[in-house]
């Protein structure tokens, strides 16, 4: 059975303000495609509502490393009372929109996804030793390429992150 | 043997979900409009019309080679649906006010025409062509060129409707 490891959970943005959605999901997918990942959006969901549009979509990026090792990112993004205003900028007038904005990151490694190790026959019984010798490989022969490859999920979720906060400059009182 | 994989029940169907106004015609011609041009053999399932409920279930096919084929099904889902008339450029236009589901879901047909089911023989070499020959053949070219496919509609349908999310790097 595949093993699947949660390098960072629970990682957020919060912002209320002046911001355009469509920058915002551009920003995730270009970011995505330029790493190598996969594009799998789960659903996406847009409500108009008497005070503004409810969007909510789950993105999940993903990444086979090789026939043993997948990575994946999960990506919530929430945004409520989402109204389209209209601002003047360097006095050129642009659409933009202002509300509420919440994203979650997730990320995960999933290890034997082809679940090749998993293959049992029930007359032989094979699944208890391939299970042992799966877990002495991922603790003794594996670990060192899976914490790299825990290294890199950190690193890219991070990227992201970093990225659509740019955007929203919320870096600004950092230093 | 005919083989069909169903890749929805990986979770790799897209569900797209919009309440408000939209032009409900518009966006039927639309789809199918960009189905067809791109050489997909199209069908209608289902059309039913229950208050509160409109469902559509479409099916689009396109065969690769001799042995796969592709198959996109959609279903359209329209709940308490109001026909509202809004200006538009200056020009009264009929629309739909309602809640919208759109379900996007992709299968890989292989053996079709049942060609591999002749004989007991036929049968092993095709678990040994899909299993070791075409193994990578199955992924990049049938179910990543689908995936992405679906991708480019998915993106063209929200584009259609307004919604804020139609963007596309890939």
């Amino acid at each position: 059975m595949a093993d699947t490891i949660f390098p960072m959970v629970d990682e957020r943005i919060e912002y209320e303000g002046l911001f355009s959605m469509k920058e915002v999901f551009r920003i995730l997918d270009k970011y995505f495609r330029q790493k190598g990942y996969d594009k799998k959006i789960v659903f996406d969901e847009e409500y108009h509502t008497e005070t503004g549009k409810y969007i909510h979509v789950k993105f999940t990026p993903y990444k086979k490393v090789d026939d043993y090792i997948r990575i994946m990112m999960r990506i919530w993004i929430y945004a409520h009372n989402l109204i389209e205003v209209e601002k003047e900028l360097e006095g050129k007038k642009i659409k933009t929109n202002q509300g509420k904005l919440l994203m979650i990151f997730d990320s995960q490694m999933m290890t034997d996804y082809r679940e090749s190790w998993s293959v049992s026959d029930p007359e032989l019984g094979f699944k208890p030793i391939y299970f042992l010798i799966q877990v002495l490989m991922e603790k003794y022969i594996y670990r060192k390429r899976l914490a790299h490859w825990e290294g890199v999920i950190r690193h890219t979720l991070i990227g992201a992150k970093t990225e659509v906060a740019s955007y929203l400059n919320l870096n600004k009182f950092l230093y | 043997m005919t083989h069909i994989t169903d890749f929805s029940a990986y979770g790799f169907n897209r569900i797209i979900k919009y309440k408000g106004v939209f032009d409900f015609d518009g966006l039927y011609k639309f789809v199918r409009k960009w189905l067809t041009d791109r050489d997909w053999d199209f069908f209608e399932i289902e059309a039913k019309e229950k208050p509160p409920w409109i469902i559509y279930k479409w099916m689009a096919f396109k065969k690769i080679t001799f042995y796969a084929a592709l198959q996109i099904k959609i279903n359209f889902r329209v709940w308490e649906p109001k026909e509202v008339i809004i200006l538009k450029d200056g020009q009264k236009k009929k629309m739909m006010d309602a809640r919208l589901k759109i379900d996007l879901s992709g299968a890989q047909i292989t053996d079709y025409d049942g060609d591999f089911e002749k004989s007991a023989f036929l049968k092993k070499v095709e678990t040994f062509l899909n299993a070791y020959v075409l193994y990578h053949e199955n992924l990049l070219k049938y179910f990543d060129y689908l995936d992405y496919y679906m991708h480019g509609l998915m993106t063209e349908i929200k584009d259609y409707l307004g919604m804020e999310t139609a963007s596309n790097a890939y």
